[in-house]
């Protein structure tokens, strides 16, 4: 009966209507029930059972509204617990939209992660970023909204693309079905091959979302402008919703895996030099779902396994960093890194609590980060693809820098900025304090969570002897690395500055363009106003002198010439009468 | 270290990871443990490896340690080429398009919004 009743809603449902109704009861009440929400959602999620459920036909086309399976589970739980998590650690914020757009973004990525067919798809991917884009706004400055508006318009085209792959995509093929789109490829073809006009613009459209290197901006942009409640929802929804869509359509697709590796190099050399520790996180999160991406493009079970593994981890620990963080700007109102250091005096648990999101990333072992991202380097080696594998090492040692060693750094330690603040709230301890439980929780007792991967076969063991050692060379060497540069002063000092990324290119350079554009269009529209109007001058001048009243057309004629002239031409007219004859 | 030793000066209370002394402790903590590690490459042989650079001596450990360097490097090299001032994207739009008056709404707009957080 209640599995009946389960199964007729689809997953994440609860949330979405529930976030409707959190405007009429009340700011004191709307926190909580937000949090209940996403607590009844998991219920019911955990009641459904896997396979297709809510068929419709819609004008032809039969649409699957919920179609669950190992990788959907997955996702849909940690989307779910995330949710939980944002939702314990927003239980002070008193402004209700902030909790109506949180619940409704949340659910709907949710529903998007069980989605059966593309055009449910394309519903959820726009809700995701029409709701989430009130997170940023919500910050309420003018820089915010600048920022939400480009974040709007580029998860909207994203939209836009995704719809247009859809219908092309059910020109082709007839069915909407979404699972593996790539099509057969016979041997010797490029990998482009397996694409069609209508997965290219899927592919972009999930390219977008997932951050793709030239596409990635939009994150580093938008997310350090939300409120601290808000970018803790924004880093777990939308970017893994498009590693889940890339998982489904695109596993083994071989050029995501050099897309995958630009991804976790370049963000990186980013993070080193930027003085905004939420923006630091930005570009780290960018490089993790550099990781997931090569993982997709392996495509081989021990690689959709990691890939799978290393989303739920990263879910769990990036949400970590983003409340730690968040919990600074939230006492400090502030998280540039020239402005902060010496917190671990004032707000110590928080200052632990970061640092075990950070050990996390980081890949120490007994923490989730190892258990998960392990899988895809092997993965790598496993195929033995050696500059990935490489590349894949040295984007270790960059996670170490950034996130491992940078955040928690110059945030809690570094020099004393003076700063004496109150701990982080209560609220905002709980919440740290289960993403830490997880992190732990995982690396140790990976085994759960390893039964719960797509292809459960795998016989995975990250605890080897080699593993720990090596990981813990790399992770210690990068520290002692850190340590020689702090010491010998070549360690980029922090500075108050904004480094120009892919949004310098729709910020300063298509606008200046279609400036100059402009100018040189009302340059030649001058000018030529300017001739046209000495030529029209001239005509109106001549006119004006042959017809007024003294011109040669316009003066009045004495009757008696007329008569003259009129009869000279009838004595003409006669003359050449009789010459006729 | 010389702003640790500032702010020793600064704040008669220092903390724990102020003090040079425990400053001190915990490289050499560090530098110990990673000579350890190091030696560990001397008591077990990896039985699976892939590539043939794995089986030098301490592969991870030196390598970390440069990917760490290089990685620091390039961001100092990146400097050179996106660094601008803070308010690069601010500046011109806020007071050639909309004035001042811009930029007092924007302040108190935060303060409405922190004052919102705090509710």
């Amino acid at each position: 009966m209640i599995h009946n009743i389960a199964q007729s809603l689809p997953p994440g449902i609860i949330m979405m209507a529930g976030a409707l109704l959190l405007p009429f009861i009340g700011k004191r009440i709307a926190p909580p029930t937000a949090l209940l929400l996403s607590i009844l959602s998991l219920v019911h999620f955990c009641l459904i059972p896997d396979g297709n459920h809510g068929q419709i036909d819609y004008l032809g086309a039969s649409l699957n509204i919920t179609h669950i399976d190992s990788i959907s589970r997955v996702f849909g739980f940690v989307f779910h617990l995330a949710a939980v998590m944002a939702s314990i650690y927003s239980l002070h914020v008193g402004d209700v939209k902030q909790h109506v757009a949180a619940i409704l973004y949340a659910g709907a990525a949710i529903g998007a992660a069980c989605a059966g067919d593309l055009m449910t798809l394309f519903v959820y991917w726009e809700l995701t970023a029409v709701s989430s884009v009130f997170l940023v706004w919500a910050s309420g400055t003018q820089r915010s909204f600048r920022s939400g508006m480009r974040y709007l318009v580029i998860q909207v085209t994203s939209g836009v693309l995704l719809l247009s792959g859809a219908i092309l995509r059910y020109v082709e093929t007839g069915s909407l079905e979404f699972g593996n789109l790539l099509a057969e490829v016979s041997k010797g073809d490029s990998a482009f091959a397996a694409l069609t006009p209508a997965t290219w613009l899927i592919l972009i459209a999930f390219g977008i979302k997932c951050a793709f290197p030239l596409l990635h901006n939009w994150l580093q942009d938008a997310y350090p402008e939300a409120t601290p409640t808000g970018t803790v929802f924004l880093s777990a929804f939308t970017t893994k919703l498009a590693v889940y869509s890339l998982i489904r359509g695109f596993a083994g697709f071989e050029p995501l895996i050099a897309i995958g590796c630009a991804m976790t190099l370049f963000p990186i050399v980013f993070a080193v030099i930027e003085n905004d520790l939420r923006r630091v996180l930005a570009y780290s999160l960018n490089n993790q779902l550099g990781f997931m991406v090569v993982g997709i493009g392996i495509g081989s079970d021990l690689a959709i396994n990691g890939t799978v593994a290393h989303a739920f981890c990263h879910i769990i620990y990036k949400s970590l960093l983003f409340m730690s963080i968040g919990a600074v700007l939230h006492r400090v109102g502030t998280t540039k890194a020239t402005e902060l250091g010496g917190l671990y005096k004032s707000m110590p648990w928080t200052t632990v609590f970061c640092i075990i999101g950070a050990a996390a990333i980081s890949g120490f072992p007994l923490l989730s980060g190892f258990i998960s991202k392990s899988m895809i380097i092997s993965a790598a080696a496993e195929e033995h693809q050696f500059w990935v594998w490489i590349i894949l090492l040295i984007a270790s040692a960059g996670v170490m820098e950034h996130s491992g060693i940078k955040i928690p750094f110059f945030a809690f330690f570094s020099h004393d900025s003076g700063k004496r603040v109150k701990e982080a709230p209560a609220n905002m301890l709980v919440a740290m304090a289960i993403g830490a439980f997880f992190c732990i929780g995982l690396g140790v007792a990976y085994p759960l969570l390893y039964r719960w991967l797509p292809n459960p076969a795998i016989d995975y063991h990250p605890y080897t002897v080699t593993h720990v050692v090596t990981q813990m060379q790399l992770l210690m060497f990068a520290a002692l690395a850190f340590v020689v540069l702090m010491k010998s002063g070549l360690y980029p000092d922090e500075k108050r500055s904004t480094n120009l990324d892919t949004d310098w290119i729709y910020r300063r350079l298509i606008p200046s363009i279609v400036g100059g554009v402009g100018y040189c269009v009302s340059g030649i529209d001058r000018w030529v106003r300017k001739d046209a109007l000495l030529i029209i001058g001239s005509v109106l001048g001549n006119a004006k002198k042959n017809f007024d009243e003294n011109g040669l057309f316009g003066r009045s004629w004495s009757t008696s010439t007329m008569t003259f002239w009129s009869t000279l031409m009838l004595a003409v007219y006669l003359v050449m009468y009789y010459l006729q004859r | 270290m010389s702003q640790n030793e500032e702010s020793l000066g600064e704040h008669a209370n220092a903390g724990f990871f102020e003090k040079p002394g425990n400053i001190n402790i915990i490289i050499i903590g560090l530098v110990v443990l990673c000579v350890l590690l190091a030696l560990a490459d001397l008591f077990y042989t990896n039985p699976h490896p892939h590539f043939a650079i794995e089986t030098s001596f301490a592969f991870q450990a030196w390598f970390g340690f440069a990917a760490f360097a290089s990685v620091v490097f390039l961001g100092r090299l990146l400097r050179v080429f996106v660094m601008r001032s803070e308010d690069y994207y601010e500046k011109p739009f806020d007071e050639a398009l909309q004035g001042r008056s811009s930029l007092e709404k924007n302040k108190k707009n935060r303060k409405k919004a922190k004052k919102g957080k705090r509710r």
